[in-house]
């Protein structure tokens, strides 16, 4: 790590956040009295059963959904109760999502497909310039002008976390970024993640049902029943 | 972001090109439709212009063709101080070929028709005729009937005799109207007419000295008539001009209806073609919205493809519609212009009317999505 502790902020905090879901007269907690602060620059990888919480618990810290109580603080802000338009400020400036599926934009070559979350404001020149570093960086130097079709699935998600990393947010999440690649791709992927941590001193925070991935992290969670369990390793709580 | 709508304006290849050419039907329809309207305002209106001078004196409650009037009775109207120039017409219905043209055959002294600028004063090619059993017809109906100077007209009086007119030249005027009507001498005219003395006439036209005397020169025609006992009355341009107009008008509310209809079908064919898009692509724009675009950035990207769909279904439907005209042009013989400013302006209001109506909706729903929902039903 860069920073020694006493340099280090807190990135990402939860306070007695709970999700709930009701259908009908069924309540589900997605969530139940979540208290997790993230530091700036921490590794954290989620484990824990399906149906536990996991993808809940990072689309709300990754400013996409709405606890049902508790408080949410990004970078020092609280953004519990920000209205959408609010949110998409931090979603743009703060958080880089990279998902199971890749999502990318089919007509679109990586080149464009990485600038996408820009596109409203503008591209400018240095914009090109930086998706084109970001893409060089990744090892799709030769592919930058492919379209996600022409693409292997370990190359497309290279490209979605080249396009997470587009407006340099110093948060990466990632939903079993890993799911739809093979094993070896898989680690290739979680090679790229360590660099972002180790290099680049992103906040890291990944989903994911694969072992070997979670023990790449410095922090390693699990999750039950809406809840965290810490695990082998200590972690602040708020 | 005009960019990104560019590249994914024309994804599914057969839905857009449904949509192009149910817009481009549209407004095909509508170019034809507004052009055939703007030609004949504009046609009136030069009409109008040139003809606010002249009035029209006939026999009272007829027809222009079953009115008699005695032009020795009517000499105090043509004294009148106002009057710049006049002229007496023999108008009568005539037979063409086997009877399916029924033009006006008009008999008139060409110094008097002249003088008050009548066809006679607009010989395009050849001359005006002369002798008896001339005539002249316009370039128009010339060109619709297939016939050239020295050709012959037959045509048959009411008592059944054969009438061969030669033609000698042809005309051209600014109305449609006229332009129907074939021009001889009085002579002429009257075999048509049976029981026509020597100064009998259908009307006379007048011309006024200033479009502004036709008033006062109508009501001193009425003054003398009543005093005179005359059984005539007086119609300005004016009057019949509010019969003109009134026919622009049914044909211009014709033409927006049918601009609506059209205007409808090629929007019904935009939202659809959109929505099955933007239902395709929720994922997309969940993901899109996951990554900081604004539920403003989406409406503005959906009704850029629907504007970029829109335009070029207009351009093709222009097109389209220029061929319509093309073709309606040679078959009549018209100058209609589809290039005039107003029709210009109203297919392109048209289009963006129709793009971001029909883009609206599909790009509220797109803008509604939730991204949490969408990308976890993957
Ligand atoms: N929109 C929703 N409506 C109702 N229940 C929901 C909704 N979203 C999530 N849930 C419920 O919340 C709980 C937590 O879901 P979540 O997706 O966070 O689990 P997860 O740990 O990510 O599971 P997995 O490993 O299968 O992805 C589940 O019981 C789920 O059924
Ligand atoms: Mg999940």
């Amino acid at each position: 790590m860069h920073n020694s502790d006493s340099e280090r902020k807190v990135e990402i905090k939860c306070e007695n956040v709970s999700k709930v879901y009701k259908l009908g007269s069924n309540i589900v907690k997605a969530l139940d009295n979540v208290n997790l602060t993230i530091m700036r620059g921490d590794y954290i990888s989620i484990m824990g059963p399906s149906g536990s919480g996991k993808t809940t618990l990072l689309n709300i810290i990754g400013a996409l959904d709405h606890p049902t109580s508790g408080r949410v603080f990004l970078d020092g802000y609280d953004i519990t109760d920000l209205p959408e338009r609010k949110l998409t400020f931090f979603r743009r400036n703060k958080i880089g999502f990279v998902f199971q599926a890749f999502y990318l934009i089919p007509t679109l070559t990586a080149l464009d497909n990485v600038l996408t979350p820009i596109m409203p404001r503008g591209v400018k020149p240095e914009d090109r310039t930086r998706a084109l570093m970001l893409l060089e960086m990744l090892g799709l130097k030769n592919r930058v002008n492919h379209k996600p079709g022409e693409l292997s699935g370990g190359e497309r998600q290279r490209v979605a976390i080249a396009r997470a990393l587009i407006s340099d947010p110093p948060i990466i999440l990632g939903d079993e970024l890993t799911g739809e690649l093979d094993s070896k791709t898989g680690q290739e992927i979680m090679d790229i993640i360590d660099r972002l941590n180790s290099e680049f001193g992103k906040t890291i925070v990944i989903v994911t049902h694969d072992t070997k991935v979670a023990e790449r992290a410095k922090i390693k969670l699990k999750m039950r029943d809406g809840r965290i369990n810490k695990g082998d390793v200590f972690l602040k709580e708020g | 972001m005009l960019r990104y709508a560019f590249k994914n304006a024309f994804r599914r290849k057969n839905i857009a090109a449904l949509s192009i050419i149910g817009i481009a039907i549209g407004v095909s329809l509508m170019t034809a439709m507004a052009s055939l309207s703007a030609t004949i305002t504009d046609q009136t209106n030069k009409f109008a212009q040139q003809n606010l001078d002249s009035i029209t004196v006939q026999q009272k409650g007829q027809l222009i063709f079953t009115s008699q009037i005695n032009l020795t009775q009517l000499y105090n109207i043509t004294v009148l101080e106002h009057i710049e120039a006049y002229s007496a017409q023999v108008v009568a219905v005539v037979q063409l070929g086997i009877g399916f043209v029924n033009p006006q055959l008009v008999g008139l002294n060409v110094n008097n028709d002249t003088s008050i600028g009548g066809p006679t004063s607009n010989i395009i090619e050849g001359r005006v005729f002369q002798y008896e059993n001339e005539c002249i017809i316009s370039r128009m109906g010339a060109e619709f009937l297939n016939l050239k100077i020295g050709d012959n007209l037959s045509l048959y009086t009411p008592d059944s005799k054969l009438v061969n007119l030669t033609i000698t030249g042809l005309y051209e005027t600014s109305s449609i109207i006229t332009q129907m009507n074939i021009y001889t001498t009085l002579t002429t005219a009257r075999l048509f007419k049976l029981g026509f003395a020597n100064d009998t006439y259908s009307v006379l036209l007048i011309k006024a000295d200033d479009p502004a005397n036709v008033n006062q020169i109508r009501s001193e025609i009425e003054n003398i008539s009543e005093e005179e006992g005359l059984n005539i009355e007086v119609i300005l341009f004016e009057d019949q001009i509010q019969t003109i107009t009134q026919y622009t008008g049914t044909i211009n509310i014709l033409v927006i209806s049918i601009s609506l209809i059209a205007g409808v079908a090629g929007g019904m064919s935009i939202v659809v073609a959109m929505l099955m898009s933007v239902i395709e692509r929720l994922k997309e724009y969940a993901t899109l919205k996951a990554t900081g675009w604004q539920n403003t950035d989406v409406i503005k990207d959906i009704l850029y493809e629907s504007l970029i769909v829109t335009a070029v279904g207009g351009a093709v439907g222009f097109g389209i519609g220029l061929l319509y005209l093309g073709a309606v042009s040679a078959f009549f013989n018209i100058i209609l212009n589809p290039l005039q400013p107003i029709v210009i302006t109203q297919i392109i209001l048209f289009v963006i009317g129709m793009g971001l109506a029909g883009g609206i909706y599909p790009a509220y729903k797109a803008s509604k999505v939730s991204p949490v929902e969408i990308l976890r039903g993957a």
